[in-house]
């Protein structure tokens, strides 16, 4: 079985203080830690753990600037077979449309038997990369995907739906699925992989320019602080401190 | 900071063990602290990634990295478990100095079996002072003495430096009470001349690049030490809150936060930078300096939480500890200052 | 060691005490630490001597010597064990202290009388979760309700706090008054509404015990406030400007016996067949340590003679003795620890003890940067 896997870089957010450049459409990149994206990981683990059942390569692909070699390097430190990596020249402005479009182009040309996103990505978390792609590659999907089963031509899996509800589907191949975190162990590369993938060479589009924009970014900000809301100052006890006497005082606690 | 002779596989390893480090380590490392419990069972997890045997040749079942390599591995696993990269250094120690000086019986012997982690090996530190005790014997410290399944030790003998491996025995298994470095399984050994058999004995050819070796490995877990107390102590300044403000804001604190960065990160370069390079002296520099501002470091981050940094709760406590055994693990560092200045006009 | 105004009385009263240390503590202080249990028979020992009240009149049940003679008792006893020292420290200079300067005549005879006779142990409770450095910021709130205060809130790193029969400790009527609006009070241990908290797990200090306080509707008569009403910042710095002297000489004592230890060893090992402290990187440790001690010995005893001249204030020369006493004694226990080798990572020699338990006195009452501010303070105003 052949498996394309469809990755992202991006900046590891949670606990870092994050800035809006002047130009108001991006985040200052500067002091950020990047990393695969967590959503990416869990489907690049699917896809390892499938290739050792049965026979067939990984191809990884990630839209993105030349940094993004890390993240395929790393996927083929942990058994990917190759890598690609899409640098258009306006790499900028990128929408989800035009990302899909970008990975389409290549995993068209290669008769993949399943292609694998991450269900969102942590950093402009639109949730539409994947299933934009397998419109654009015109086969079926399933989002959210929680367990895979693979028989013959065919995929048993396990969608996670609100309030705790599963959906089971039966979805015949070439499919595209999204994984959602949580479904997998994702492993640590081998120091001997890792030696092995720094001499491997990644193919590299470049020098292309995309159409087609649907949307765009028009700014980005922090709400200005509410009339409604109070914003606690302080340290973590001190604000949780005073967040239970409010709450207390509300007869909340 | 990114070190401009690091290669992409250094960089790729950097952050796959520092992933390691944070989920493997990270939720037990207090605990174990506390407890004076070796992480045996993340020593197994780390060898089947290949960290066991990093510096040993792929013919051995290693990964065949450079020190450099090792270095950031360390350098990671300090960031989280100081203790852990310590049982790390030296089990790596182990199969370098049988690969680099031992004979072909004892590398098919051990040298496989240690890089994939079927056994563990653990090392005498050698301190600058060997007080002899009262039975006229010389006591040894064992790193990793207490799990190990063999261990080594060096010795003068007809005045040359010998290597001896030996099979780990019951009279290794009493912990030390030791100030710091809990979870190394540390423990005294006294060798007994009788049990030295010729077949596990090798003569180290030249002991100064052995121990400098040594020492510039402990640098680096000194460094991650120090790194990962500057980043603790730069985030805690950020949500701590005083008159109104958070600490970060005042120019003391500033001032600390200033010194720690700088003497960590110009730490890291002198390792990173000594590890290419095979001088005796610049490795003895930079393990000097590495150890010398890991204490001021750690000093400072206990400083920068107060009360906090005094209590076992937040990390800066441990890694004080830690740092202060590290720093004596290589010798007093005046000291080898003495040996560096002797180097320097030789 | 010679310091030129000691009197013969004090001499004296030092070799007493030295006695002591070495007679019913030294072997014990690695124990005391390591067990981490409050040493009660040593202090049941001290309190026979007289010692939990050394500086109170003997009208107030104490022994009526002066504050040098309280700082060298604190000297010789962190000297070898820092754990018992800083119990006998905060008990008189922050408890008694307070009541003995501040306390109306009734409050002096119910409360410091058995406390300087040693049959009740004191402590002070100002620190809280948020209210370290910043002590204005004080959360604990006092109300007055009916006839009584109405006590809330808790308190942090309190030394004795579980252990002690009657504290004294600050609680705001006023938040948005700050300093201002903070009062000091008495309460005695198994007042209703009043839980000492859990005890925290110290780098050092390990005998001694560090505790949180609970408040939680804890009334209290009107007469255990202590000074007047908002006065209570003043109460706590004029105790602090003598806890910094105390904590000074606690650094200095520890320093002291990390320098003892030290010299013997040097005078007993040796490295390749020479003895160490022949060597010159050797003498210049213990000569650099020596110095920085007797520097900073003659800044704590200037500090407390001026005390016991009457000065008004110490504020300038206290802050000075302890940043200059801490700081020496964290470098001078790690400066003699790295001579030691592996002998001083390991439990057998007391000195990586001596170096966990000197890191507090650069945190404990004022952080070596409050006491950077308020030295600048004094020199340059506000």
């Amino acid at each position: 079985m052949n498996i394309a896997v469809c990755i992202k870089r991006v900046p590891e957010t949670a606990e870092a203080a994050v800035n809006i450049d002047s130009s108001e459409k991006r985040i200052v990149e500067d002091q950020l830690v990047f990393d695969i994206n967590e959503a990416d990981n869990y489907a690049l683990e699917e896809a390892l753990l499938l290739k050792e059942k049965t026979e067939g390569d990984i191809t990884l692909f990630t839209v993105g600037p030349k940094e993004a070699d890390e993240v395929i390097k790393m996927g083929l430190a942990k058994g990917a077979t190759c890598g690609v990596r899409i640098t258009p020249e306006n790499l900028d402005s990128l929408d989800s449309y035009t990302i899909a479009k970008l990975l389409a182009e290549p995993i068209k040309e290669e008769n993949f038997d399943l292609v694998l996103t991450g269900c969102i990505s942590s950093d402009a978390g639109n949730s539409q990369v994947g299933v934009t792609l397998a419109e654009l590659l015109g086969i079926p999907h399933a989002s959210l995907v929680i367990n895979m089963e693979i028989e013959d031509d065919s995929v048993t899996v396990q969608r996670e739906l609100e309030g705790g509800l599963l959906g089971e589907l039966k979805i015949k191949l070439p499919a595209l699925f999204t994984i959602q975190t949580g479904i997998n162990e994702p492993r640590y590369a081998s120091i001997l992989g890792i030696k092995r993938a720094a001499q491997k060479e990644i193919k590299v589009v470049e020098n292309i320019t995309v159409e087609g924009m649907k949307t765009e970014i028009v700014r980005m900000y922090y709400p200005p602080a509410g009339k409604m809301a109070e914003i606690l100052e302080g340290g973590v006890e001190e604000v949780s401190g005073k967040l239970c006497e409010i709450l207390k005082g509300k007869g909340l606690l | 900071m990114d070190w401009m002779g690091l290669k992409e596989e250094h960089k790729l390893l950097r952050q796959d063990i520092k992933r390691f480090a944070e989920t493997e380590l990270g939720p037990q490392v207090s605990e174990t602290d506390k407890k004076g419990e070796p992480l045996i069972a993340s020593m197994k997890k780390l060898a089947e990634i290949g960290g066991l045997g990093i510096l040993v040749s792929e013919e051995f079942g290693g990964a065949g990295m450079d020190l450099l390599s090792l270095i950031i591995t360390l350098e990671e696993l300090a960031k989280v478990s100081p203790s852990f990269a310590l049982c790390v250094a030296i089990h790596n120690l182990v199969g370098d100095t049988i690969l680099s000086y031992g004979s072909t019986e004892l590398k098919k012997e051990f040298l496989s079996s240690l890089s994939t982690g079927k056994i563990i090996g653990g090392m005498a530190v050698d301190t600058m002072l060997h007080p002899v005790t009262s039975d006229g014997k010389r006591e040894r410290l064992i790193v990793n003495g207490t799990f190990s399944d063999i261990f080594g030790f060096s010795m003068e003998k007809e005045e040359k430096k010998q290597f001896v491996v030996l099979k780990s025995d019951k009279r290794l298994k009493e912990e030390k009470e030791m100030m710091g470095m809990k979870s190394s399984g540390i423990c005294s050994f006294k060798p007994n001349e009788k049990e030295i058999i010729e077949r596990n004995t090798f003569t180290i050819d030249s002991p100064d690049n052995f121990f400098a070796k040594m020492r510039v490995l402990f640098a680096g877990v000194a460094c991650g030490i120090s790194i990962a107390s500057f980043g603790h102590a730069r985030s805690y300044s950020k949500e701590r809150y005083q008159f109104g403000r958070p600490i970060a804001e005042f120019g003391m604190v500033r001032i600390m936060l200033a010194e720690m960065a700088s003497k960590a990160n110009a730490s890291e370069m002198l390792v990173y930078q000594a590890s290419q390079e095979s001088g005796i002296l610049d490795r003895e520099i930079a393990s000097i300096f590495a150890a010398e501002n890991s204490l001021y470091v750690t000093d400072k981050g206990v400083q920068i939480y107060g009360g906090y940094g005094y209590i076992k709760d937040y990390p800066l406590e441990m890694f004080f500890r830690d740092a202060k055994v590290l720093e004596v693990f290589s010798g007093s560092v005046d000291y080898r200052k003495v040996l560096i200045g002797k180097l320097l006009t030789s | 060691m010679k310091l030129a105004e000691f009197t013969d009385k004090h001499i004296a009263f030092r070799e007493e005490v030295r006695e002591f240390a070495r007679k019913e503590l030294l072997e014990e202080s690695t124990q005391i630490e390591r067990k981490g249990e409050f040493p009660w028979h040593i202090i049941n020992k001290i309190k026979e001597r007289g010692w939990l009240g050394v500086n109170f009149p003997e009208e107030y049940g104490g022994l009526g010597l002066d504050t040098t003679s309280y700082i060298i008792l604190v000297e010789e006893i962190a000297r070898v064990c820092a754990s018992t020292a800083i119990m006998i420290a905060a008990h008189v200079s922050l408890a008694c202290q307070p009541i003995y300067v501040h306390g109306t005549e009734e409050q002096k005879e119910k409360y410091l009388i058995t406390l300087a006779r040693g049959e009740k142990i004191g402590s002070f409770g100002l620190t809280e979760p948020n209210a370290g450095s910043d002590a204005g910021g004080t959360e604990t709130t006092a109300e007055f309700v009916g006839d009584k205060w109405l006590i809330n809130g808790s308190k942090r790193f309190i030394t004795n706090g579980t252990i002690a029969d009657l504290i004294v400790f600050t609680a705001t009527q006023d938040r948005t008054k700050k300093t201002h609006g903070i009062s000091a009070f008495i309460v005695e241990k198994g007042t209703k509404g009043f839980e000492p908290g859990k005890e925290e797990d110290k780098l050092g200090l390990r005998g001694s015990i560090t505790s949180e306080l609970h408040f939680e509707d804890c009334k209290l008569p009107r007469e255990n406030l202590l000074g007047k009403e908002y006065e209570g910042f003043k109460v706590f710095m004029e105790t602090l400007d003598g806890g910094r002297i105390s904590i000074g000489v606690l650094a200095l004592g520890i320093a002291q016996g990390a320098l003892d230890y030290g010299i013997k060893y040097v005078r007993e090992h040796s490295v390749n067949g020479k003895p160490l402290y022949k060597y010159q990187w050797v003498q210049k440790i213990i000569s650099d340590a020596a110095t920085e001690i007797m520097a900073a010995r003659h800044l704590i005893y200037h500090a407390a003679m001026l005390k016991d001249r009457g000065a008004e204030s110490v504020t300038e020369e206290g802050a000075m003795a302890k940043l200059f006493a801490s700081e020496v004694s964290t470098r001078v226990c790690s400066k003699i620890h790295s001579i030691f080798g592996k002998d001083g990572v390991t439990r057998k020699y007391p000195l990586e003890r001596f170096l966990r338990d000197t890191k507090l006195m650069e945190i404990g009452e004022g952080t070596s940067e409050i006491q950077r501010i308020v030295i600048s303070r004094q020199i340059l105003g506000r």
